[in-house]
């Protein structure tokens, strides 16, 4: 261990070798900070241009408004000729909470057939289910259109929430798999000696065990379905049916005048539920992702 | 009762006279009846035109109670992906809004109707629209699949305010290419440090249209090129000593630019000129505004080449699907759509010049319509006296075209490719 008569006396040297904790934090943190600046500058500056008037069409720098105003707000929330835009939130949410139901109610059963029981040509269409995963979604939009299409669902909802029932999402099913995975063998067993078949196992013992796991395929459903721009685009033909991101998109017109005041207004609160459910799930998030089922 | 004419007369003339006070109520009635059910009508546009869209369907709905206008309004690049898709499941909506540029890949498939028979049949009238308009529309096998609503002539748009400024002399009404692009240079050494003379000739595909048309050649016959390399190594030559004259937006800025109008470098003060199509003027100058600036923009129609006039003219238009359940609706409400002046005074010229000429006269006539407008209309009355070039474009014009133009012009622009280079490229992958 050096001496501490020969250590030198510099800012960098304190910091190695602990000698401040003040300036020790303040190195540390000033770069985070500089850093958390630069990642949450275009947010800030798209939160300042939203009350902006003429929504800081001059590419100017400040994300301060110079002459705030709400009525991009107002203009926005007016939506498209009788349909405001709370309608498109209210599409959205319902799209969401409908995939969210899906995704959990099929890739959990799934993913604990996957996991626990041995049936014929389990490997190979686990594999299948893996494959699914690399190809591309738009490799399946003409046929999947042309098979709502004939069902006569294209304009209905139900061609963006029934493939969420039939686990289409083929990554959340692996995530569920390999979080049962880590819940030991010996509680399936116990609850068989007490009597348990699959499902009552399923329902009493894995579900319970994998509550990071469903809350991480949640969120991640959640952020998806919000965010999903093509699926209503291809599916939903009326502005009544219309989306969040559909929604924004009206406000930009290529071959006219757009509204860029209202589109920045509309991005803004259609943040608002990603971030609340994202702060809101943060821990079991993480959970979810890092850990196993057994504590 | 003894025969006795006149008292039959004046029974007779009451008939008469109920008769034919009565015929226009029956056809009316006939026609209502005609009238009903439903059809989806999609267009591209965004907020301002789907609102006027709205307003114009709840008239028409008024009028003829019992129908329906399912409107499917999208932004421009959404739309074309949706209307692909929708093509290729067999779901086109009945009505939808269409461009020349892009009607290969529909008309080429038979997923269009002929409108003849329903201006045959007196239920969609052409009557005030140009016959050049009509023929235009027409596709290559004669079939009318389009009708032209709102014409879009491109435009050189120009910053006068700051043109007069700087000193530089303003566009003549009438110039050839080598003007233009003299112009473009001299104006360089007069403007201010970090403005240059004009941005992209790329926005659009329009100005090389005109350039090419304006030396005498088809841009495309069939599906093969119908202009010489030559014409497009010059093109590029030109585009190359302008941007090495520090005349043009460099090319790292260019390829940052945003799309919308509003939002452009031109809009935002950073260029001198542009070219924009005419109805882009009220958008542009809003984006002037925005900017708490009061220059005034104006337009000038395309430089005239050796063989005269090139400009070929963009019409928006309304196609009617062939797989369309409700034809009588669809015709009537396109009919309405092209010729009511109700709907006209709504509409009000918002997606390109109104092609119906009585329409057109009654919106210049207007005190109130605004500047941007009266000026997109002036500028298609001038097209017209002045002429255009008819084209015909084939499938996947956008990406075998525009989009190879577009990335072949950067590319020129950033030096990694010669003139020549680039137009071997362009003709290799355009055909």
């Amino acid at each position: 261990m050096a001496n501490a008569d020969s250590r030198p006396a510099g800012l960098a040297q304190r910091i190695l070798f602990n000698e401040s904790p003040i300036a020790t934090r303040l190195a540390r943190h000033v770069p985070i900070l500089l850093l958390l600046g630069v990642m949450l500058y275009p947010v800030l500056w798209l939160v300042g241009a939203s009350f902006s008037r003429g929504a800081m069409l001059g590419g100017q720098l400040s994300f301060l408004p110079g002459d705030p105003t709400i009525d991009n707000y107002v203009q926005g929330w007016r939506g498209i000729g009788a349909i405001g835009f709370s309608q498109y939130f209210a599409n959205s949410l319902l799209i969401s909470i409908g995939s969210i139901l899906g995704n959990l109610f099929s890739c959990t059963m799934a993913a604990y057939a996957f996991a626990r029981i041995e049936f014929p040509l389990k490997r190979i269409l686990f594999a299948i289910l893996l494959l699914t995963i690399l190809l591309p979604s738009q490799v399946t939009i003409i046929p999947q259109y042309i098979i709502f299409n004939t069902l006569g669902m294209v304009n209905t909802y139900w061609p963006l929430l029934i493939p969420k029932f039939t686990a289409v999402d083929a990554f959340y099913t692996f995530l569920i798999v390999q979080f049962i995975r880590g819940i030991p063998m010996s509680l399936d067993e116990a609850a068989r000696i007490d009597g348990c078949g699959h499902l009552q196992i399923f329902l009493r013992v894995i579900l319970p065990l994998c509550a990071p796991a469903l809350a991480t395929t949640a969120v991640f459903t959640f952020i998806y379905s919000w965010n999903d721009f093509l699926g209503p685009l291809l599916y939903l033909n009326a502005p009544r049916l219309y989306t969040v991101p559909l929604g924004l998109a009206q406000f930009m017109d290529a071959t006219g005048t757009s509204m860029v005041g209202s589109l920045f207004a509309m991005s803004v609160l259609s943040l608002v539920p990603l971030i609340a459910v994202f702060a809101a799930a943060q821990r079991l998030l993480t959970d979810g992702i890092a850990t196993t089922g057994v504590k | 009762m003894p025969f006795s004419m006149p008292r039959l007369i004046r029974p007779l003339s009451l008939a008469a006279l109920a008769a034919s006070v009565s015929i226009v109520p029956l056809n009316q009635a006939f026609a209502q009846e005609e009238l009903s059910g439903s059809i989806r009508f999609s267009w591209y546009g965004g907020q301002t035109r789907n609102e006027k869209i709205d307003h114009m369907v709840n008239l028409f709905q008024k009028r003829h109670p019992g129908t329906t206008i399912n409107q499917e309004p999208l932004d421009w690049p959404s739309y074309w992906e949706r209307l692909g898709v929708q093509a290729a499941g067999n779901n086109l909506p009945c009505l939808v809004g269409m461009l020349p540029f892009n009607i290969a890949e529909y008309a080429g498939r038979g997923l269009l109707a002929d409108f003849q028979p329903q201006i045959d049949s007196g239920a969609i009238s052409l009557d005030e629209i140009s016959p050049d308009l009509v023929a235009a529309s027409r596709w290559s096998d004669g079939k009318l699949l389009m009708l032209p609503y709102g014409a879009a002539p491109d435009t050189i748009t120009y910053n006068a305010t700051l043109a007069e400024a700087a000193g530089i002399e303003p566009l003549p009404e009438s110039y050839d290419w080598d003007a233009f692009f003299d112009w473009l240079l001299a104006a360089q050494a007069s403007l201010p440090a970090d403005i240059w003379a004009i941005d992209s000739p790329a926005n659009n595909p329009d100005l090389l249209l005109a350039y090419i048309g304006s030396h005498g050649y088809k841009v495309y016959e069939g599906e093969t090129l119908g202009f010489p390399k030559e014409v497009l190594v010059a093109w590029f030559t030109e585009w190359h000593e302008l941007n090495a004259g520090g005349a043009m937006v460099p090319a790292d800025m260019l390829s940052e630019e945003p799309g919308a109008h509003e939002l452009s470098y031109f809009a935002a003060g950073r260029s001198l000129a542009s070219q924009r199509p005419a109805n882009a003027l009220a958008a542009l100058q809003g984006g002037v505004a925005a900017r708490g600036s009061g220059d005034i923009l104006v337009t000038q129609l395309y430089p005239i080449g050796p063989e005269g006039v090139g400009d070929f003219v963009p019409v928006n238009s309304l196609s009617m699907a062939a797989s369309c359940d409700n034809v009588p609706l669809a015709a009537a409400f396109a009919d309405f759509f092209l010729n009511d002046p109700e709907a006209g005074e709504i509409f009000a010229s918002d997606n390109g010049a109104v092609t119906n000429a009585a329409l057109l006269q009654s919106q210049v006539n207007n005190a109130d319509t605004p500047a941007p407008v009266r000026a997109l209309l002036e500028t298609f009355q001038q097209v017209n006296e002045r002429g255009s070039v008819a084209q015909t474009f084939p499938a996947r014009f956008q990406s075998r075209f525009t989009e190879v133009h577009k990335r072949l012009v950067m590319e020129v622009l950033f030096g990694s490719l010669t003139p020549q280079q680039a137009a071997d490229t362009f003709f290799t992958e355009a055909e």
